[in-house]
């Protein structure tokens, strides 16, 4: 299905922050994707059921939910944190600012496991300076 | 048990500065009046990890503890030697801790930003185009009938903005809510557009577009199209109507204009439309809704040390400041960064994959006492006393208004600001020693 990817705050992914993000509840709370009940339908995945999301930057899995702030037509909504932050476009247009919102994305439901917030990072390769 | 009253909180930019801490042996227990976000602030979740002491990453990437002394040496060793570092951050910490930092910056040549850039940065630039027609929120609170909130979600991200500055009772609004109409502009239902009086449901991208409709029909000129950006034409005119005839009205905004395609174009039409409101009689004003407790504090102190709010570039030895070309995101995915410093902020949650991807690749420091996205890709960690719960210091509200955070419990750590101030003390030390060694050379070096 294809969707424009919107980021933001929400109040339990605030809580879930500031709370520690090695916790399950910042996986609870910012690794998950709010579609509405008719997008979950055309998608086959039901609350809870992981669906990969891709666009031209990357690609990363989370778990669906359905949302409480219903979303215009084709617009999903991810809360902010290392998950959607692997697949918004990066592109600064000349004003040192990434687009956060309107990201143009696939999603699909998917057998793949997400990751906690370590074991995301990890992707990145990080090696040790010392 | 200890109640402390009036405390200000050290999440958003609402600042609420009523809050009661409950201490029970040096550890804050609960808290009364915070909203959930704040109250996570203040409590420690027993399961969540804070380090106590400094830590450097081995090769094998474990997390060894060292001394303070080693890991400030190592810190200023690695920014000493960079090339091209940044400094990043300053949201999260206090404002004499980010005067400090622009000096440390000066001394490294280094470039010095904060999480504006990656929030209202666009608002920044915009402020410089068009102009600043802010209130505070003291006066949105007695004066405000008309309160717009244009791509932002206060009931989410700023949960007590609405209850201490809409529903609030004011001076001249004795009733509060019922006195007061609300314009909420966000493609969905939000939480805060389902209380409002007017949700005009813009699709996604085209806040200019309607920015610029409803500066037309303002000046009386007809819309020539049934909906624009979505927005039905007759819902646009009622809006107009009802701002035209507000005694006063004030307009907040966040992320949904100034991350989406036209960016700082998008607050240039706001502005320009809040200062045209002023000749319809009634008084209008606009503030930022900033998201950190101080990123509007580092905003004010960069700008009265160095003349600019942000992105400023020390590499050639006085301030530059060109976003797009001396941002945080501009040096990392253009791969110009050789070394990241960060305190008051979590990149690494934050900045989209292309600017992690260099992230990884240079040394980062992150003075940071929590387990975040940014420490699993630092080298050296440092945790400092938290500002407005173990340390004090200064914040700016998002209105500008100043207020001293408080200091609640004890805490055996260095705070933000006297880490820096150490780490500023040995940068000049070896600046120092090395212009006497330069010195020393010219004259032993034998004349041309």
């Amino acid at each position: 299905m294809k969707a424009i990817l919107n980021t933001g705050r929400t109040v339990w992914q605030g809580e879930a922050i500031e709370s520690g993000k090695d916790l399950q509840m910042y996986i609870d709370t910012a690794a998950i994707c709010h579609m509405n009940k008719d997008q979950m339908n055309a998608l086959g995945v039901k609350e809870g059921d992981t669906v990969k999301i891709t666009s031209k930057y990357g690609e990363v899995v989370v778990y669906a939910v359905e949302t409480a702030e219903t979303l215009p037509d084709g617009m999903v909504y991810v809360p902010m944190g290392p998950w959607c932050n692997h697949v918004v476009s990066p592109l600064l247009d000349s004003m040192a600012m990434p687009d956060f919102k309107d990201t143009k994305v696939e999603i699909m439901p998917t057998d793949e496991k997400v990751l906690d917030m370590p074991s995301l990072m990890k992707r990145y390769g990080k090696v040790g300076l010392y | 048990m200890e109640l402390i009253k009036n405390v200000p909180c050290p999440f958003c930019g609402t600042l609420c500065d009523d809050i009661i801490c409950k201490v029970e042996n040096n550890e804050i227990v609960g808290t009364m009046n915070a909203c959930r976000i704040g109250h996570s602030k203040f409590m420690h979740h027993k399961d969540a990890t804070l380090y106590k002491k400094p830590m450097i990453r081995k090769a094998n990437g474990e997390l060894v503890e060292v001394e303070i002394d080693e890991a400030i040496e190592k810190a200023v060793e690695i920014l000493v030697n960079a090339k091209r570092p940044i400094l990043y951050g300053w949201s999260s910490v206090s404002c004499e801790a980010d005067e400090v930092g622009v000096e440390l910056a000066e001394e490294l040549k280094a470039l010095i930003d904060n999480t504006a850039t990656v929030c209202h940065g666009p608002s920044l630039l915009a402020v410089h185009d068009t102009g600043y027609p802010v209130c505070t929120l003291g006066e949105v609170k007695n004066r405000a009938d008309v309160i717009i909130y244009w791509a932002c979600n206060p009931m989410h991200a700023h949960p007590r903005h609405m209850s201490r500055h809409y529903f609030s009772r004011g001076y001249f609004r004795e009733r509060g809510r019922p006195d007061r109409t609300l314009i909420v502009v966000d493609p969905r239902e939000s939480d805060t557009a389902k209380l409002a009086d007017i949700h005009l449901q813009v699709e996604p991208g085209k806040d200019y577009e309607l920015l610029d409709a409803i500066r037309a029909a303002m000046k009386g000129h007809k819309i020539l199209y049934e909906n624009v950006a979505g927005v039905p034409r007759d819902l646009i005119y009622q809006a107009v109507e009802l701002l035209k005839s507000a005694q006063f009205g004030n307009l907040f905004f966040g992320m949904g204009i100034t991350q989406t395609s036209a960016k700082n174009r998008n607050i240039d039409a706001g502005i320009c439309a809040i200062e045209e409101l002023n000749e319809y009689g009634g008084k209008f004003t606009l503030i930022p809704m900033r998201g950190h407790y101080n990123v509007n504090g580092f905003n004010h102190v960069c700008t009265w040390t160095t003349g600019y709010p942000f992105c400023v570039d020390f590499a050639t030895g006085y301030p530059r400041y060109n976003p797009g070309e001396t941002g945080t995101n501009d040096l990392l995915q253009n791969k110009e960064a050789d070394a990241m410093f960060v305190i008051g902020a979590d990149p690494g949650a934050h900045f989209p994959q292309r600017a992690l991807q260099r992230m990884v690749e240079i040394p980062v420091i992150a003075i940071e006492p929590h387990r975040t996205p940014t420490t699993e890709l630092a080298d050296i960690i440092i945790p400092p006393a938290q500002i407005g719960i173990s340390s004090e210091g200064t914040a700016y509200r998002m209105d500008g208004v100043c207020f001293t955070m408080k200091k609640i419990i004890d805490s055996d750590l260095l705070s933000d600001k006297e880490i820096l101030k150490r780490m500023l003390e040995r940068v000049k030390e070896i600046h120092a020693s090395e212009s006497k060694m330069e010195s020393v050379k010219e004259v032993t070096s034998p004349a041309k």
